[in-house]
């Protein structure tokens, strides 16, 4: 066999789809053009979209939840496309997070040039196009320090990306937890506060001061991921690999732990908020509703929390309730086949395989 | 994987392998890097050929392939080789991020040919045992040609373990190994949101995605932007009305619809179990009182593990309802793997977070009707001000009280939000605990 056809390169070639892929492709070319137009200048709001690959996505979320407790970090390649970044592919950086912060060192930047460089060398010439860190446990947002940092990197290395991904509720919703976020520039006032605080009614008690504090200095982009063609038939055959998981699984189980804690976050702020009517309502009724606004709205994110809860654990009753359905309805009926067997030998395998 | 006995190749060892024990998991993550590996590389039409190197966990005999990534690669008298300094380098790198636990190279990955390994392969494959002093490195093979048939939950992939043979003046000779998909929790949970948001979909899906978050933001959000943004409220309403169902439902359809395509696989294998074994010639094997030996193609090995998985299963599934543990083939040839789940199998404790649940549901909806009930309490005092001023307007001063009267009622409402909430989450939190 000669060696190109050992090779397989044109059964590559035939594997890939040109205007479906169309996002694989990079052209440095124009990604030096869009670099010294800076369009993301002129309008603090340019960026708008994220889109990730199906590698990049899974490398972030497994390195996330290989951190536990510790927050982790990491860089993601790519490029930028009109107001959307397209990131191809993300790495690991080697720096220990505390629990609940974490920054960059000079050991992190100096890993990082050289994987860039090995990176290029093998054909991956796509740069750094943002940062990725984890929040275990306390949604996707960015605190204080996490402002600081993202900022830095887009003034110094713009575009720049932040992206948050909480590995604790990806477990416990069985969905991709995850947020896209750029700073505004120092100074600048959004007209419209609060923007990015949508979807937060479950910050805990420890971080809402952080969360409230800063959540006016950045907004979020919209996230969504790809695949190639190629991809998604391995997708397909791979489902029927692991498909088992998915009945085997039992969330209200694995869960546990997380709900406890979720509850009794919830309970603290409930009491919280009782504190704050019952001394409020000792007061004189006094002026129009200012202040009144601001426990409704605490009340609502509790609303919020309190049915996010109960849709989870009602999703894992429910997983619960298909399996012993599934497999549980017809224990007697088994038992009495697989005695049977037992006793005639392997005769009655046929009707026993039906009955199972 | 059996052996491919039509071609035979030369490199390959056909036939058991000698040492059974050996056991090769492999991550989706692997095979979705060489995918993307080969997109990229075909659409940026870069030169050469494909090839890379697996990193995971090797304990004796048993090996985990997790991560991969591709490899610059060098000519050397006409072979093709990694460039070697680069790739220590490289493989420092991922070493370096990859402590806990920690990974090592495992094997390389190349494109080939469904026969088997080639004599292109096995420079490269030389050049990093060397490298690595690991003569166990494997080589997984990449069959672009079976893509357009895949059957079965067939992957194209082949894997291969390399035999030093003594005979024959040491050359490397290759055996495949089988090999089972593993995936981690959340490895899991990534792969899924991929496979779902389904590529011809996906401008569909994002455009749907955005309503359902604008109509379910947080009422928050919506009450802390007041009157004076009436405008923007009417539209996440109508968003609403368009798109009734809230995240937590599109959630819970999906986990569902999950399920129910989890449980017609297993129905589909169970299906081909039943279909085979009615295929199976009458024999003594189909009816005891017959005396015709079984027939030459009876396949013993696979109707012995189907018997193998069908005894098991009582063992499995405990009388009385409970959470069950599951018994099921990975593998439709019959290479019966068990996956059982430990048992978590007492009815109680069914009963028990069934309660817990609901206990949860009901919690919410109590959360829910106070937040409702006090902000009604709110408007109710806004309109009898109004009407209170107006009154005093009117005649200066005159029926104020009864204006007044509706207010402590919302004031009332909030405290019971504080008190009786707090007081069952906190009994729920407990009854948590304790299980």
């Amino acid at each position: 066999m000669d060696p190109q056809k050992a090779w397989e390169i044109e059964n590559a070639v035939k594997l890939v789809d040109p205007t479906r892929d169309a996002l694989y492709k990079y052209d440095s070319m124009e990604q030096k053009k869009i670099t010294s137009d800076r369009p993301w200048r002129a309008d603090v709001h340019h960026f708008k979209h994220v889109r990730i690959s199906a590698v990049a996505l899974i490398k972030m979320v497994m390195h996330a939840r290989s951190g536990g407790e510790i927050e982790i970090m990491g860089l993601m390649l790519g490029y930028v496309e009109h107001e959307t970044f397209i990131v191809t592919d993300a790495l690991r950086l080697p720096v220990e997070g505390t629990e609940t912060r974490v920054n960059a060192q000079s050991e992190a930047d100096e890993y990082m040039v050289k994987y860039l460089e090995r990176s290029r060398q093998a054909g991956q010439l796509e740069n750094a196009v943002g940062w990725y860190h984890s929040h275990p446990g306390y949604g996707c947002w960015l605190s204080g320090i996490d402002v600081a940092t993202q900022s830095t990197q887009q003034t110094f290395s713009d575009p720049f990306l932040a992206v948050v991904i909480d590995p604790h509720r990806t477990i416990s919703a069985g969905k991709v937890e995850i947020g896209a976020f750029r700073t505004f520039p120092e100074g600048y006032k959004p007209e419209d506060f609060g923007s990015s605080a949508e979807g937060m009614a479950a910050v805990p008690m420890a971080k809402a001061a952080d969360f409230g504090a800063h959540a006016n200095r950045y907004y979020s982009l919209e996230v969504s991921h790809y695949k190639s063609t190629l991809d998604n038939k391995l997708l397909e055959a791979l489902w029927n690999k692991y498909w088992v998981q998915t009945l085997a699984s039992s969330p209200l189980f694995t869960n546990r732990e997380y709900v406890t804690k979720q509850i009794e976050d919830l309970a603290a702020k409930t009491h919280v908020l009782q504190g704050n009517i019952s001394s409020r309502s000792s007061l004189p009724p006094m002026g129009p509703s200012s202040r009144r606004k601001g426990g409704d709205e605490q009340m609502a994110k509790l609303v919020k929390a309190a049915e996010k809860i109960a849709s989870e654990e009602k999703m894992g009753l429910m997983a619960a309730m298909v399996k012993e359905k599934v497999f549980a309805a017809g224990a007697p009926q088994v038992d009495a086949a697989a005695h049977a067997v037992a006793a005639n030998g392997g005769d009655t395998q046929m009707a026993d395989a039906k009955a199972a | 994987m059996a052996a491919k006995d039509e071609m035979p190749n030369p490199l390959l060892i056909t036939g058991k392998a000698p040492d059974a024990s050996l056991a090769v998991q492999l991550h989706p993550l692997v095979l979705l890097t060489i995918s993307d590996y080969i997109t990229r590389h075909t659409l940026r039409s870069q030169e050469g050929p494909i090839v890379g190197a697996v990193i995971g966990q090797q304990d004796g005999r048993h090996f985990t392939l997790e991560h991969a990534f591709q490899c610059r690669l060098a000519e050397q008298r006409g072979d093709v080789v990694l460039d070697s300094e680069w790739f220590t380098d490289r493989l420092e790198q991922y070493r370096e991020v990859h402590k806990a636990p920690a990974l090592d190279l495992v094997a390389l990955f190349a494109l080939g040919p469904v026969d088997g390994p080639q004599k292109v392969h096995l420079p490269v494959l030389k050049q990093v045992q060397h490298l690595t002093g690991n003569d166990g490195i494997l080589l997984l093979l990449f069959h672009g040609e079976l893509m357009d048939k895949l059957q079965g939950g067939k992957l194209p992939i082949s894997l291969y373990e390399s035999v030093r043979s003594e005979q024959e003046g040491g050359e490397l000779r290759f055996r495949e190994m089988s090999f089972e998909v593993e995936t981690g929790e959340a490895e899991m949970i990534a792969v899924d949101t991929v496979a779902k948001g389904g590529s011809t979909a996906v401008a569909v899906q994002k455009a749907d995605t955005t309503t359902t978050t604008a109509a379910a933001s947080p009422e928050g959000s919506r009450t802390a932007k007041g009157k004076g943004k009436g405008k923007t409220r009417d539209k996440q309403e109508e968003e609403g009305e368009l798109n009734t169902l809230s995240p937590e439902d599109d959630e819970l359809i999906a986990s569902l619809t999950a399920k129910s395509n989890a449980i017609k696989m297993l129905n589909d294998r169970i299906n081909l179990i039943r279909s085979y074994l009615e295929t199976v010639p009458s024999s003594q094997l189909t009816d005891a009182s017959s005396t015709t030996p079984p027939s030459e193609t009876t396949n013993h090995p696979v109707l012995r593990s189907i018997n193998a998985l069908l005894s098991r299963i009582p063992l499995l599934s405990p009388p009385v309802a409970s959470i069950p543990t599951q018994p099921t083939t990975s593998d439709s040839n019959g290479h019966g793997t068990v996956h059982i789940q430990p048992p978590t199998s007492q009815p109680t404790i069914n009963t028990k977070e069934a309660l817990d649940v609901h206990l949860t549901s009901l919690l919410a909806a109590l959360t829910r009707s106070v937040a409702e009930a006090s902000a009604m309490g709110s408007k109710f005092h806004v309109v009898s001000r109004e009407r209170e001023n107006k009154a005093r307007n009117d005649n200066f001063g005159g029926g104020g009280g009864g204006g007044n009267g509706g207010f402590p009622g919302g004031r009332g409402a909030g405290m019971m939000v504080g008190s009786f909430g707090d007081g069952e989450w906190s009994t729920l939190d407990a009854s948590e605990q304790e299980l």
